[in-house]
Order: C-alpha cells, then structure tokens, then sequence
C-alpha cells in the first residue's frame, strides 16, 4: 500500500480551493486546530466561545497589519 | 505517526490467566504475524484485549455472551479469598516514529468480606510516551487524547477487522455503512465542531449590537427563528436516518428467519422472493436509464421536428438556386473585393481601369454568394437532420418497445411477489408466518414513509439555508448603517463568509473522497479477485451505493460469493486505511473462513504484498491455516512470529504459545 496524505491536508487543500480570501481560510485552519487540540476534552462551551473570539479578532487584527 | 505492534502482554483477561506474552517483530517485506487458534479458544479475545487497552471497550465481540463474564479471569476472581483483590490488565508496547510507547489498563476487582464478586467499573489507563528526550507518563485525561492522535477510535474498525464483519459490510445497508466510513475517515467531526462553535459565536455577536434599530430586530428574530427551525429539522433527519437503519435491521432479522425457519416451502418462497425484489431493483434502474435516454434524444430532437417546414422550405430554395447555377459560387465575393480595393493581383499584375471596372460590376453579381457558401455547407446538415426526422417514429418505437417491455418485467415480477405473500400465509404454520408477514409489511411501510420524511426535511433545510443567507446579508447591509456597529460587522462577515466556507468545503471533500475511495477500492478488489475476467470495474455513486460492475454489463454486488465479498471489503477497508492517513498495524480476525480455496489462496499471496511496509497480524483456526496457506504466507513470516493459541483440558483457559 502506498503513503498517502493525511487527511487534515485535504481538509486545508479543499478550504484553499473553496475559498480565495486569506483570512477566512487562516481562520478556519485556526478553529481545526484548535478543535484537535480539544477533541475528546471536556471544556466549558464559555471558553470555547471566548476562543473562538479571540481567533476572529487575531485574523482581523492580522489582516489589518 | 506510524506504528508498529512490538508485543502485547496479557493478565488474567477473559480466558487468559496469569501473565502472557505475545511478541511481533517486524520488518517491512516479512510482515506477517499469525495466531492460530480453534473457534472459541480466544482469537477474538485477544483482538478484544487491544481494543478494550487502546480504547476501553472489547468492540468484536458477542455482547450478550461476553457481558455475562467478566473481564477478569473467572478463576483467578474465584481462587480469591475473602477481602482479597485481583486485576486484569492488558499493556500493549509500541514501535512508533518517535519511539517506544507503552499504553496499559488495568480493571480490579476482588471478593468482599462475604465472598461475594464485585468488579470495580472504573478503568486506569496510562500511556508512556517519549517526550523531551524523556518517557512521560500519562495518566489522565490526556491518554485518552494521545491513544486518539495514534488511531482515533472511529477508525479503528479499518485496521483491527472482523473477518465476518467484514464480509457482510457489503451485504447491507451498504450505502449506509460507506456513507457512515466516509464521515469517520475524513474526521469531517472536527468541520462539524468549527461550524458549530462558529454559529454559537454569530449569535452572540448578534446579541452585542450597540444600536439596533427595529428593522435590525426584525431581522435577528427572523434570523433566529430560521436557525431554530433548522436545528429542529436537523435532529428529526438525524431521529429519521437512525429509525430507518433499525428497521432495515429488524427487515433483514425477519428476512433471514423466513429464509431459515426450517420450513422448506417457506424458504423457497422467501429465497424466490429476494431475488424478485433484487431482479426489480434492477430492472426499476434500467428501466430509468432507458427513459432517461428517450427524454434526452426527444430534447435533442424536438426542435426539428417543430422546424420542419422551414427547414424544408430552405432546403426546396437551395436546391432551386442550384438548379438555376446560382449556387455554388464560382468565385468568392470577397476574393474580388479585396482584389479591386488592393488595386494587385497575387501574380503582381495591376488591377486598374477596364480590369478593375469589370470587377466592380461582377462584384455587384455575387451579392448572395457568401451565404450561398453557408448554405452549401448546411445543405449537407440539412440532409442529415431530414434523415433524423425520418428516422424519428421508428426510434421513438424502439424507445416504447424497449421501455415497455421493462414495464411488463417489472409488473410480471410484482405479481408474483404478491403471489408468494399469498402463498406464504396459507402454509405451514401460518399464523406464525402471517405475524412475519405482517411485521415485513409494516417495516416496509415505515422505511418509505422514514425516507420520504427525511427528503423531504433535507428539501426543507435546504431552502432555510438559502433564506438564511439572503437575511444574513439582508442584517449586514442594516448593520452597516450604523457607525458603532462597524467593528462588530468586520467580525460577523467574516464569521459567515467562514460559516459558507465550510459548507462549501464539507461537500468537496465528501464528493473528493468519494472519488478517491471509488478508485482505490476499484484497483484493489481488481488486483485482489480472482476472476478478473469477469469484472469490469466497482463504482461507487454519490449516494455511495455500490456496483460491482459485470462483463456482461449487470451490477452483481447481491450475487457475489463470500470470497468475493471478503475481497470487497477489503479491498474497501485499504482505500479508507490508505485515504485517512493513519499508519497503523492491521489485524484481521478470522480473513480465511467460508471463502473459497482459490480466493484464500490470493489473499494469503497478494495481500502481505498489498500491506508491504504494514504490520500484518492475521487470527486463523488450525483448519483454514492447511499446507497451501502455510507455503504462501512463509515467506511473509518472520521466524517466531507465529503462534497457537492451547486450551486447557475443560477449555475454560487458554495460553499463547510458539507455533513451531
């Protein structure tokens, strides 16, 4: 059987071609991330919303820059 | 990360007791470890003592036979003495990348004062891992995570398979079962939260407007009000999909019993009557095809049809001009203007006075000449269109003739089904029959209205969503009207341009994968079966219904032998292993039953060839592991890499041991 790709790759591979603006698609790579790192973890919805914000305002703030 | 088995250590589990050891050394061309063991002497188990380590659960097994024994070795709970506590523990050590893991769990249990058994329900799991340069162990929350990040639990079923599993995973729900695979193996769950925790966060943006203004209200509640329709939509296709699958599950339980109740005619009848209904599902698609192709030749042709006086009418004026010699032209129109405005001729001679006022006066001849030309070339199309329209009563015949005759096929078979339900309630033991019969019918009748339900839900979700997004655009053009609100109107737009992102993403990668999955299974089940003369391809459609494409053109995917299956699935399982990236040792239960000499014979030679570079652990009974299986899998076999699994005398326990 033959190396293949992980599948977090084609996950990014189709977000860059289904979307051409930068922002949106750093932030979806951000929220994935993110939601790896918390898979199976019990956190509280408040914080995830918190994060979730904290991620939208970096993108913007980045893009601004 | 890759990983490799590099042994399995097993105490007082299930029938095991004491403390054993299984060691697999590995090498990427002699790959192969082998258990051999009698039906019922603990292959399973032991497949079960490395998902029940990884993940805390035995997953093959048979729950209500398995939940009546502990997990800890009956005789070791039953030697203890009042006060007295054991464990079972099962600790699996790793060759990954990075280095050796080691991933232990352990259950207690033990006798109370009263010698009565208690089991305690809480695990302890703990996962040693290189870190640093160091080995850190885990044994919280996060070994969970870490075993996950190794091979996450809802992969697990493509690479530790159960043989039998495997071979009915095409037999039913088969759209179901691939739709389900798909979902696990592109970890699609992770988009599903994104989207999610991203909705949560556009209404709570919503909530922090500084300056509404009654329409901005108006529109968030129309918002709202949409998004809570569309959750309530979701749970019922959710509630409707999971019913659907239990009655198709109870249908097939009242379908085996009818064609097993030891009542011959019955069988008969039931055996007739599946492949009736295998027969009208596929006639009922070459019927469609059939109609589907009259429609797209009567589109194709209707506008000559309705055309046809003017066409005839062009067609009697070319001929008439011909007939006159006005048609074809003899010299282009075009040639003797640029002649005349050139003022040359392609010999270099002048074009000027009485040459040049001739041409003049010939050009004004040829004013139809240009399309005369256009028209020469139709004539010809022309031609081939009239042979069309005449063609045209004859094809639509063959058309009705053909389709009509899968109509009489399919009534002739319809009949007949309502004739075997006839005769199933008047024979034998009819009441009992009748109660089956009944059961079908209703079950029948549940799985269409399910469906039709669920069609009808998904239509009206998807018309929410495009509402949704027109109110969404319809709140953000509001929105920008209102200086304060500018900040959080950057936030909430990019918050739904990522929303539709994701949307967007989630049926490219289903469709991507669809793809990817159809063309691997498809090269392996051609590479991997032994009749390959007699397939021509696998195809697997958009609604991940499965066709196992004949040479004469039939889909046979309900008529292929057990072997045929067996190749299936596997075939299907390394296209998901290969597709979610995952490099893990496959071990396979049981690959060599009820499957035929000549097809275990191709699995036993291609498929450690197939799983090059992929620890291959495969659990056989003494009699499929004969001289033929031995000879084709030694040179896959690395020297001690195989063992067979003794029972004791009241084959209540068992030990691993060398097979030599």
């Amino acid at each position: 059987m033959s190396d293949s790709s992980e599948i977090n790759k084609l996950i990014i591979e189709t977000v860059e071609t289904c979307c051409d603006k930068k922002t949106v698609r750093s932030l979806i790579e951000e929220a994935l991330q993110y939601e790896l790192d918390i898979w199976n973890r019990h956190i509280l919805p408040s914080t995830i919303k918190d994060e979730y914000d904290r991620m939208v305002e970096r993108v913007i703030k980045e893009d601004k820059t | 990360m890759r990983f490799t088995i590099s042994s399995i250590e097993i105490e007082n589990f299930r029938q095991y007791k004491d403390t054993q050891t299984i060691d697999f050394p590995f090498d990427r061309k002699r790959n192969v470890a082998i258990i051999i063991g009698k039906n019922g002497a603990g292959k399973t188990n032991l497949l079960n003592a490395l998902t029940w380590c990884f993940y805390g659960f035995e997953t093959h097994t048979d729950y209500e036979e398995n939940e009546k024994m502990p997990i800890i070795n009956t005789s070791a709970l039953s030697a203890l003495k009042p006060n007295e506590k054991t464990a079972a523990e099962v600790t699996v050590f790793l060759d990954t990348d990075v280095g050796g893991w080691c991933i232990r769990r352990t259950i207690s249990g033990g006798k109370k004062a009263n010698g009565e058994v208690f089991i305690d329900p809480k695990t302890k799991l703990s996962v040693t891992h290189p870190l640093g340069g160091q080995d850190k162990v885990e044994t919280g929350d996060d070994t969970e995570v870490l075993i996950n990040n190794l091979l996450p639990n809802d992969l697990k079923q493509f690479f530790f398979m159960d043989g039998e599993r495997l071979r009915e995973f095409f037999n039913k729900d088969i759209a179901q079962n691939i739709g389900e695979s798909i979902e696990k193996v592109s970890q699609l769950g992770l988009m599903y939260k994104a989207a999610e925790h991203f909705e949560s966060l556009e209404k709570e943006l919503r909530k922090n407007v500084k300056e509404s203004t009654p329409k901005l209200d108006e529109i968030n509640q129309e918002i709202q009000d949409l998004t809570n329709r569309m959750e309530s939509l979701k749970d019922s296709i959710n509630k409707n999909r999971d019913e659907t699958k239990k009655n198709h599950q109870e249908l097939k339980d009242v379908k085996d019993f009818l064609k097993n109740c030891g009542i011959e005619q019955v069988e008969l009848l039931e055996n007739e009557r599946q492949s009736i209904e295998d027969a009208i599902k596929n006639l009922g698609a070459r019927h469609h095809a059939k109609v589907q192709e009259r429609n797209r030749y009567l589109v194709q042709i209707a506008p000559f049809i309705y055309l046809k006086q003017p066409i005839e009418q062009s067609l009697s004026l070319m001929q008439a001009k011909m007939a006159k010699g006005d048609l074809p032209p003899k010299i282009k129109e075009t040639l003797v203007l640029e002649l005349i405005e050139k003022g040359k001729c392609i010999c270099g001679s002048k074009v000027e006075g009485e040459t040049k006022k001739t041409l003049e006066e010939y050009s004004k001849t040829l004013g139809l000449s240009e399309i005369g030309e256009v028209a020469i070339v139709g004539k010809t199309k022309y031609k081939d269109i009239f042979a069309d329209i005449s063609l045209f009563t004859q094809k639509m015949d063959i058309f009705h003739q053909e389709i009509q005759s899968f109509e009489d096929e399919l009534e002739k078979d319809r009949r007949r089904l309502e004739q075997i339900t006839d005769e199933l309630k008047k024979g034998e033991d009819k009441e009992k029959i009748i109660n089956y019969e009944k059961r079908r019918d209703e079950l029948n009748r549940f799985i269409g209205k399910l469906e039709q339900q669920v069609k009808m839900d998904s239509g009206e979700l998807e018309e929410a969503r495009k509402i949704l997004e027109e109110k969404r655009t319809e709140y953000d053009k509001e929105l920008g009207s209102s200086e304060k609100n500018k900040k959080l109107k950057v936030k909430l737009e990019l918050v739904q341009q990522t929303l539709r992102t994701l949307a967007n993403t989630e049926i490219a990668i289903k469709e991507n994968l669809r793809k990817q999955i159809q063309d691997n299974t498809e090269s392996n089940f051609m590479r991997l079966i032994r009749k390959k003369g007699a397939f021509t391809g696998v195809i697997i459609n958009e609604k991940y219904e499965v066709t196992v494409k004949h040479v004469s053109g039939y889909n046979v995917i309900d008529h292929l032998s057990a072997g045929e299956y067996m190749i299936l699935g596997l075939s299907f399982m390394s296209a998901l292993m290969n597709i979610s990236g995952f490099k893990a040792p496959v071990i396979i239960d049981t690959p060599l039953g009820r499957i035929d000499d000549e097809h275990r014979d191709k699995i036993t030679t291609e498929l450690p060839v197939f799983l090059e570079g992929t620890q291959l652990i495969l659990f056989v009974t003494p009699t499929e592991y004969d001289e033929k299986v031995r000879t084709n899998l030694s040179t896959f076999i690395q020297k001690g890499n195989c063992y067979k699994i003794d029972e004791n005398t009241n084959q209540n326990e068992s030990k691993v041991v060398k097979n030599v």
